[in-house]
């Protein structure tokens, strides 16, 4: 059984999101995830005001590019934790982990016996651990789509022989399976 | 194209390829364990090529772009920027405590051996390669300089604000804050100023004139910055719109990713140097030689240019104070430094 069926398993909804992301505020990127609700349980707030408490997770994929330079990919996962009030108003904070590929663009040259010659640079594949947080209109009883916004930390590690920061804004369209 | 629009179009990320002779490269060249990140920008047709070392160290060169000299650089010599090892976007695998000075210089020959292979080899006319170093690269600089056999294959030197001698750039930056500070506070000055002088008075008062590790350097260094932002006579020009976009769009990592980087990369090269003097070495370099200076540069004082002017074999040496600098004379006055620097280069033969 793959780990996606066995968390469907055990998922009372599915949620698929996407859209784009703008790497340190600007660069160009997007991202999509699935999460599965693993549990969750709803309580009586104030003045009646009552709240789904959500624990989820799922497979999440992130990508930027450096223009002209490089592009990344994340393939990784997230579990988080979601507050959604009745109306659709939804926090949260997901914690993730990724493995990062870094492909570069422009040439990468070396000098071998004097001579000028090209070699291929992969990058190195970094891991990334993340979180994000989210904000915005979830999915409710009435309609089966929502828009968040999820300001996400990754954090690069090893680049050069040190932890990267990076800082990607998401603005997400979610649907509810 | 003229040049504002060109980098609009940086939007769609093909520089200015359509200008004949024109040189947008990014690239990459491989040293043993370090993929260093290069970027070549500038009228080809000049023959006029800079290799620029940044400082920091640990910083990255992407900042000297966004400078408001640097279009008037660019439009008439082809400026290469170069990230240092384990610095900017440069990549690799290196350990930051096996960071040396030796290392990066074995980089500065490897990008030279490239630059002469990519842009020098095969050019008609007489292509100059010219080595330039700012701050941290002033000490870089002088050991390309004085260790290898780079001053045959270069035109010249360019020493921006140079600390090619730490323990006289310590020494001098604490007597020049102290100076300040004594004359500033004997003026009239509003609170805060007062209390910030004050600060820096009793930071400099504590100091050692020769330091005792890293940490007593980066503190006086602090205060050195801090020093500068009371000065107002010290103005940080903000680049052009179009070329503040272009640069955004273009560069290859984050001020963030720079701030993770720079401290362990300076503490463990500073380190290393800290009792490191290039000014004997100056007697026996005669390459055409460009020393500037800021008047208000606590960092690297401009007196150690003064010292160089006084040593150096070279019969061909300018050494100019830019009176409204500090340590950034390329975002302070960047006309007349863009302007030093042409008139310097254009007229070596």
């Amino acid at each position: 059984m793959t780990p996606a069926l066995a968390l469907l398993t055990v998922a009372t909804a599915v949620e698929l999101s996407g859209g784009p992301m703008l790497e340190d505020g600007y660069r160009p990127g997007a991202r999509a995830s699935l999460h599965w609700t693993l549990s969750e349980s709803t309580r009586d707030g104030r003045k009646g005001r009552s709240a789904t408490h959500a624990f989820v997770g799922g497979p999440d994929f992130a990508t930027y590019v450096v223009p002209g330079v490089h592009w990344a990919s994340l393939p990784g996962g997230t579990v988080g934790y979601h507050r959604t009030a009745k109306k659709g108003f939804r926090m949260g904070v997901d914690l993730g982990a990724a493995i990062g590929f870094h492909k570069y663009t422009v040439p990468t040259y070396v000098i071998v016996d004097g001579e000028l010659d090209t070699v291929p640079m992969a990058g190195r594949i970094r891991f990334a651990p993340s979180t994000r947080l989210t904000i915005g209109a979830a999915p409710t009883k009435d309609r089966a789509w929502g828009v968040l916004f999820r300001p996400t930390v990754f954090v690069e590690y090893p680049r050069n022989d040190m932890w990267a920061p990076v800082i990607a804004s998401e603005l997400a369209g979610v649907w509810r399976l | 194209m003229n040049r504002p629009l060109c980098l609009l179009t940086a939007l769609a990320f093909t520089g200015c390829a359509s200008e004949p002779g024109w040189i947008d490269d990014r690239f990459f060249v491989r040293n043993g364990d370090a993929d260093l990140y290069i970027h070549a920008v500038g009228d080809g047709t000049s023959n006029r090529f800079i290799l620029f070392l940044h400082g920091g160290p640990g910083g990255g060169s992407a900042t000297y772009e966004l400078a408001p000299s640097a279009p008037t650089l660019h439009e008439n010599a082809v400026m290469i920027y170069m990230d240092q090892r384990s610095s900017g976007a440069s990549e690799g695998t290196t350990p930051t405590e096996d960071l040396s000075l030796e290392l990066l210089t074995d980089d500065v020959l490897v990008v030279m051996d490239v630059i002469e292979e990519l842009y020098l080899k095969d050019r008609a006319g007489d292509p100059q390669l010219w080595l330039m170093g700012h701050s941290w690269g002033g000490m870089l600089g002088p050991s390309v300089l004085f260790t290898t056999d780079a001053p045959e294959r270069l035109a010249g030197w360019i020493e921006v604000n140079g600390a090619h001698d730490i323990p006289k750039l310590h020494a001098d930056s604490r007597e020049m804050l102290l100076t300040h500070a004594d004359e500033r506070l004997a003026g009239d000055l509003d609170e805060d100023a007062r209390e910030a002088w004050k600060e820096i008075q009793d930071l400099a008062n504590k100091a050692q004139v020769v330091p005792k590790n890293v940490d007593d350097m980066l503190e006086l260094n602090e205060a050195a910055h801090n020093a500068t932002e009371l000065i107002d006579e010290v103005v940080f020009e903000n680049p052009d719109g179009a070329h503040a976009m272009g640069w955004l769009l273009e560069r290859q990592n984050s001020s963030l990713t720079n701030l993770a980087s720079i401290g362990p990369v300076a503490t463990v090269l500073l380190e290393e140097n800290l009792e490191r003097s290039w000014s004997d070495d100056y007697r026996e370099l005669t390459l055409p030689t460009l020393l500037i200076g800021g008047a208000y540069d606590f960092v690297v004082p401009p007196t150690l240019n003064d010292d160089i002017q006084l040593r150096i074999a070279s019969d061909r040496v300018e050494n100019v104070l830019f009176e409204e600098s500090a340590h950034t004379p390329m975002f302070s006055e960047p006309d007349a430094y863009a302007a030093t620097v042409l008139e310097f280069i254009g007229s070596t033969p």
